[in-house]
Formats: structure tokens, C-alpha cells, sequence
């Protein structure tokens, strides 16, 4: 009985830091997934293009930040980066400078070549017949991605991108090793401080639930999605 | 004869076990990143003046230690579950952390004090520093201090905390934080071989604040551990045998002993 | 580039303790992903229900937290509860955390790689007169295992670039070296790109470990003609 008051009494005391965190971090989480979410399509359709060139820098990206640990990419960018002159003398450096900013960024970046892989799949299993069908109606390259194949591609590869976002989601705590104060970062602090783990296990429950959360979110739209296909 | 042999392969590895059990072996916990008290060098070995101060000790305590690094604010919960007997870290004394551990007498002074750009400003004055950024390390007294006496919703200082205070130095350089605040000796070992060719030097005045600072830093070791009375006999014998004074006049130009 | 050289030696010595620490949790995550595959498929409730749910705690919560929590954790239970019988290393934290992670989501692979098998081999291998144990072992166990292999090798992927987590609780591994060394020498950006360059030779090194482990695993089997 007196574990569970005293993780109640510390919920009370620090519950404000705690929510504080829990924003940060899904404030990570839905930055770094819009914008690579943005950036995965351009990097996916690079990586089927015919012209050689594009496609191998664009794999060349993928498995770059795929082949590293996302924590080496983090340190890279936030204290690798800033030792240069030069960099810190760029625009880049208005991006850098913040660790919530580095931090987002770096997420982003490495997002970017998980969902492009992802999208590259669903690409290619877009049944042949539908993009025959739309070369048949004369639809520009162009045209024909934009309305017929992304389309598609992206609803084929919804549950894929869904489990990216929660993966994700566990991915942002790392950038509590660069000072941001994600939920993470707070517990951390606040653990240190009491030379206990209570806090750690309570950030653990909040990332549970919210992995539950976007996991039936992700199931609602995927059941939305696909309601044309069943009768 | 292959008998006696064996018999006697296994008497003598025996005897070595129980010898070396017979030592007794005191882990001391510190740091690895804390020029230039307790740093490794290019091949990884642990070095600085707590480590030699530290060698000294356990020689005049009759122990064998071994160092056991970590990160600064992991150093009490390690005490705590007996992964290390002591901690040699330039820890401050303070009332919170006598509340969950033990320390010995005085061992060395740790003023504290601003770094800066020079130019920038920033005073000891916390009116010089609002609505800029300061840097500490993560469990320090340092961290305390902005944490209580000078938090963001009263004095507008934003305060970012890193788990080694190299990062802090990193990010000083680099201008992400306006100032650093830790201990003066580590600050002057930092700025006479980096900071003060990048034009940082020490901003201000030390901080005087003996509630959270404490009058300096010593060893801690578990409540009730008789290890604090075998430590104080060495402390006392290597500040007045002149090993401190070596090591001190080694590493800084000033002295870090505790008056009296 | 020759400020590299001289911490050379200690970031190789960062190297092997990174493997040592992958391959010792790769070794326990695979044998308690069998054991978790295999209460999940149990048909006993109260033993499916509590790993199930165990398994799926452990994929919602991050792995750097898992590593907090089992480091400094665990030292604390161990010392509250069995009065410090024995110390957690960062190692062995590590390599639990690790193992446990590997293991829930093994537990998955390994469940689907049984549900997989044909029935009716099963039932074939009963009329045979085949024991339990023989049928796990020569039937189900190699086949389970030719179906996982694909997804075990992306879990191995996720695993080794796992293991640079460790280094925030003090692990010495790779990362930690090269982060010592960045700080000591001022150069972190050279030493951190070392790093990356380390675990991406060792990745690339892996896919055609496990193509061979794939082609070896398929041996023998072809898909029927249609």
C-alpha cells in the first residue's frame, strides 16, 4: 500500500513537470512525423527513379541514417556540428542552436528513410493494372503519381507507417540526451534527484499508453481506409 | 610425483585466492571527465589530483582500491546499492546529501563562480543574467542553486543540464548557453588550457550561498560505514604530511586545502 | 586524422565490448523469445494472458528508458530486497534491458513462425510416434525458424544500434570511448563520425551474414508449383 502512495504523492508533486514533458515529447513526435512523413515521399519516388544518379544518392540517405545508431546521428548533429566555425557562422546554425530544435530536426531526418522504404513498398505493390490503367488514360508521370499511385501506395502502407510512428514515438526519448526536457529528460532529472526509479517507471506506463492510443488510432484509419475494399 | 604436483598446483592457487580475498578492496566511485581532478588520458588510464590523493589514502589505510566511473549524479544511488564504497568526486557537503549518506571532514574548498564570454556582461548579479542561458551538471550543488534560489519564473534564467560538465563546456564554446556555473577549480583548469584562448574567462565573483554550496567537498561513504573514520585518519595524515600540498601545487596556483 | 590514431586502441577496445554486449543479449533474447513464444502459445489462460501483456508493455515503452529502469532499478531492488547478494554492472543492465526487448518482440516472430507450420505435419509427426520433444526439435523448431529469419535479422539490426544506448549508464562501449575521447581531445566530430562509420561496416557486414543463414534455412524447401 505504501508503494502505490508514494508513487500518488509523487505524481502529485511533480505531475505539472511531468505533463510539461509528456508535451515536449509529443510535440517531438508529431513535428518529426509530419515532416518526415513530407519528406519520404519525394526520397521514395527518388529511390525508384530511373536516372541512376538520383536513385543511388537517394538510397545512399537511406541506408546512411538507417546503418547508424539514431543516437550517434543525435550527437553527430548536436555537438559534432557545432564545433565547426563555419557552421555556426550559417543560417543552419538558427536550426542547430536549439536543442529542441536539433533534436526535431535530427528525428525528422532519420523518420525520413524508415517511411521512405516503407512508401517504396507500397509503391511497387500497387497492382500493375491500375498503373497501366492510368498511363492508358494518358495522365502525365506526374499525374498519374500524384492521383493514382501515391494514393494507393499510402493506403497500402498504413499499418507500416503507423508502427513507424510509434516507433518514433520511443525514439524521441533519446533526445533527452542532448538537455531537452521531453517527459524522459524530466524523469530522469526528477529520479536523480530522489535516488529513486519511481519516476522512470511512471514515464513507462504514460509511453504504454500512449503507444495504445496511436495503435488504435492507426487501426481506425486503417479500417477507414480500406473500407472500400470490403463489401 | 604427478600427485604432489597437482596437490601442490592446488594448495598454491588456494592460498593465492585467499590472499588476495584477504586484502580488502574499497571501490571508490568518481568520474571520468573531470580535469583535473579525476580524467583519463589518451590510452584510457584514470589520472588527477584525487586520484593520486586517493592512491595515497588507501596506501595509508593499508587497502587495495579499485575506481569505479560514472556519471556524477549516479554516484549516490551507486553508493546507495553498494556498487561502490566511496565516492572521491569533489562532492560538496550539504544538509540534503547528509540526509541519505555519510561524509568525512573537509577534504578540499570548491568556490563557485560564473564562466563567460568575456564582455558578455554577466555578473554574479543574477539581474545581469536574465533571460539568459546557464549551464550545470546534472546532481551538482550548482544545479540546486539555480533549481531553488533563482528559478525561470522568478528570475528569467533558463537553466539546461548535462550529464558531464565537458558537454556543458562544449555548449559554452558553441554559444548555446551564456554561462556555466561549477566549481572555480575545474572552471580554471578549463579556461587556462581552452576557454581563455576562445576569450571565456570567469564572470563576477564567487557565489556565497553556504546552505546549498556547503564549505567544500569531501568523501561520502554509506551511513553508519566505519570506512568514514579510516578515511578521516588518512585525510588528515595526507594534508598535513605535505601529499596534498604536492598535488595541489601540481594542477593549480592556488590552494584548495580546507583552512584550519 | 592522426588524432584518430592515438585513441585508436581504446575505441577498438569500445568495439569489442559493444559486440560482446550484442551477442551476449542477441543469446538471451533468443532463448527467452522462445520461452515467451511459447507461453503464448500455450493454452493455459493465466499463462498466455500475463506474458502477453508483458511482452506488449515492453514494445510501448522506449528502449533508452527499459536500460534506465533496468539498471538503476533493479540495483535498488536487489539491494532493498536480497541485500546487495550481487551487483549489476552496466553490463549486465544493459545486457537484461536488451534481452527482454529482444525477446518481446522474438516472442511475436517466433509465435507467427509456429502458427505457420502445416498442421498436418504435426499431426503426421504424432502418428509417426515422434515424443514432444522430438517433434519440437526436428519439426517445428527448424521450420519456426527458416519463417523468422527474415524479421530476426531486422531485429538484430535494431539490436546492435540498441547496444550505443548503454553508453548513457556508463557502459564503456563504443560511443562512450568516442565520446570520452571527442571531450578529452575537442574533436567530437571526428570521433562520433568514426563511430557511425564503425556501426555501419558492422551492420552491412550482417545482411550477408544472414542471407547465407537464410539460404542455409531454405535448403530443401521449394514452394509447391501452382
Amino acid at each position: 500500500m505504501s508503494l502505490f502512495n508514494d508513487y500518488l504523492a509523487l505524481l502529485v508533486e511533480s505531475g505539472p513537470d511531468i505533463l510539461d514533458g509528456l508535451i515536449v515529447t509529443l510535440k517531438l513526435l508529431i513535428g518529426s512525423c509530419l515532416v518526415g512523413f513530407l519528406l519520404s515521399v519525394p526520397l521514395a519516388i527518388a529511390r525508384l527513379s530511373e536516372h541512376r544518379g538520383i536513385s543511388r544518392l537517394a538510397s545512399s540517405y537511406s541506408a546512411i541514417f538507417r546503418g547508424t545508431p539514431l543516437l550517434v546521428q543525435i550527437f553527430i548533429f548536436y555537438y559534432g556540428l557545432s564545433q565547426f566555425e563555419a557552421v555556426r557562422n550559417s543560417p543552419a546554425w538558427l536550426l542547430l542552436n536549439d536543442s529542441f530544435y536539433c533534436g526535431l530536426l535530427v528525428l525528422a531526418l532519420n523518420l525520413t528513410a524508415y517511411m521512405a522504404e516503407d512508401i517504396r513498398a507500397g509503391i511497387m505493390a500497387v497492382p500493375a493494372g491500375e498503373k497501366e490503367a492510368g498511363l492508358a488514360y494518358g495522365l502525365t508521370k506526374f499525374q498519374s503519381y500524384r492521383y493514382i499511385i501515391i494514393p494507393r501506395a499510402l493506403s497500402i502502407a498504413t499499418p507500416v507507417l503507423g508502427n513507424e510512428v510509434i516507433c518514433q514515438l520511443k525514439a524521441t526519448a533519446l533526445v533527452s540526451t542532448i538537455t531537452v526536457l521531453d517527459m524522459t529528460g524530466v524523469v530522469r532529472r526528477l529520479s536523480a534527484a530522489s535516488y529513486t526509479t519511481d519516476a522512470l517507471i511512471i514515464a513507462g506506463v504514460i509511453y504504454a499508453l500512449i503507444t495504445l492510443l496511436i495503435s488504435l488510432i492507426v487501426r481506425v484509419a486503417e479500417h477507414r481506409n480500406t473500407r472500400y475494399l470490403r463489401r | 610425483m604427478k600427485r604432489s604436483i597437482l596437490s601442490s598446483i592446488i594448495a598454491g592457487s588456494l592460498l593465492l585466492t585467499f590472499n588476495a580475498q584477504a586484502e580488502q578492496v574499497v571501490k571508490i566511485g568518481t568520474l571520468s571527465d573531470y580535469a583535473p581532478f579525476e580524467y583519463k588520458d589518451a590510452s584510457g588510464k584514470l589520472m588527477g589530483m584525487e586520484i593520486e590523493l586517493g592512491d595515497a589514502m588507501c596506501k595509508i589505510m593499508k587497502v587495495k582500491c579499485e575506481y569505479v566511473t560514472m556519471d556524477f549524479d549516479a554516484l549516490i544511488p551507486a553508493l546507495k546499492a553498494r556498487k561502490i564504497d566511496a565516492v572521491l568526486a569533489q562532492m560538496s557537503i550539504t544538509d540534503e546529501r547528509k540526509k541519505v549518506v555519510d561524509f568525512t571532514d573537509l577534504f578540499t574548498l570548491a568556490p563557485v563562480q560564473y564562466v563567460t564570454k568575456t564582455g558578455a556582461g554577466i555578473t554574479e548579479n543574477p539581474t545581469t543574467l536574465k533571460g539568459k542561458t546557464v549551464g550545470v551538471q546534472s546532481g551538482t550543488t550548482h544545479e540546486s542553486y539555480l533549481k531553488t534560489r533563482l528559478p525561470k519564473a522568478k528570475s528569467g534564467i533558463e537553466m539546461k543540464t548535462y550529464q558531464s560538465l565537458d558537454q556543458s563546456w562544449l555548449d559554452l564554446e558553441s554559444g548555446r548557453v551564456n554561462a556555466v556555473l561549477s566549481d572555480t577549480t575545474v572552471a580554471y583548469d578549463w579556461i587556462a588550457k581552452t576557454g581563455k584562448s576562445k576569450g571565456f574567462d570567469f564572470a563576477g565573483k564567487p557565489i556565497i550561498d553556504a546552505e546549498i554550496f556547503g564549505d567544500g567537498t569531501g568523501i561520502a561513504v554509506r551511513k553508519g560505514d566505519p570506512l568514514k573514520t579510516s578515511f578521516n585518519m588518512a585525510i588528515k595524515t595526507v594534508l598535513s604530511d605535505g601529499t596534498f600540498a604536492a598535488e595541489n601545487k601540481k594542477v593549480f596556483p592556488f590552494t584548495i586545502a580546507p583552512g584550519k | 586524422m592522426d588524432i584518430l590514431s592515438s585513441y585508436l586502441g581504446q575505441l577498438l577496445i569500445g568495439a569489442a565490448v559493444t559486440l560482446q554486449l550484442a551477442f551476449t543479449s542477441l543469446f538471451f533474447g533468443l532463448a527467452l523469445g522462445l520461452l515467451f513464444a511459447a507461453c503464448k502459445l500455450s493454452n493455459h489462460v493465466y499463462l498466455r494472458r500475463p506474458v502477453e501483456y508483458f511482452t506488449n508493455l515492453l514494445r510501448g515503452i522506449p528502449e533508452f528508458l527499459i536500460i534506465l529502469i533496468c539498471y538503476f532499478g533493479l540495483s535498488n531492488l536487489i539491494n532493498n530486497h536480497f541485500d546487495a547478494a550481487f551487483e549489476i554492472s552496466p553490463f549486465a543492465g544493459g545486457v537484461f534491458a536488451l534481452s527482454i526487448v529482444f525477446a518481446a518482440y522474438a516472442s511475436e516472430v517466433f509465435r507467427g513462425g509456429f502458427v505457420a507450420i502445416p498442421l498436418g505435419q504435426i499431426e503426421a509427426a504424432k502418428a509417426f510416434g515422434l515424443s514432444r520433444t522430438q517433434l519440437f526439435f526436428y519439426i517445428q523448431l527448424p521450420q519456426a525458424w527458416r519463417i523468422s529469419l527474415p524479421s530476426l535479422g531486422n531485429m538484430w539490426q535494431s539490436l546492435l544500434k540498441d547496444t550505443s544506448l548503454v553508453s548513457v549508464v556508463g557502459l564503456e562501449d563504443l560511443l562512450k570511448k568516442a565520446g570520452m575521447a571527442g571531450q578529452f581531445s575537442k574533436q567530437p566530430f571526428v570521433f562520433f563520425m568514426a563511430v557511425a562509420v564503425i556501426y555501419f561496416l558492422f551492420l552491412a557486414i550482417s545482411n550477408p551474414v544472414f542471407a547465407y543463414l537464410e539460404k542455409q534455412a531454405n535448403r530443401g524447401y521449394h514452394q509447391p508449383r501452382s
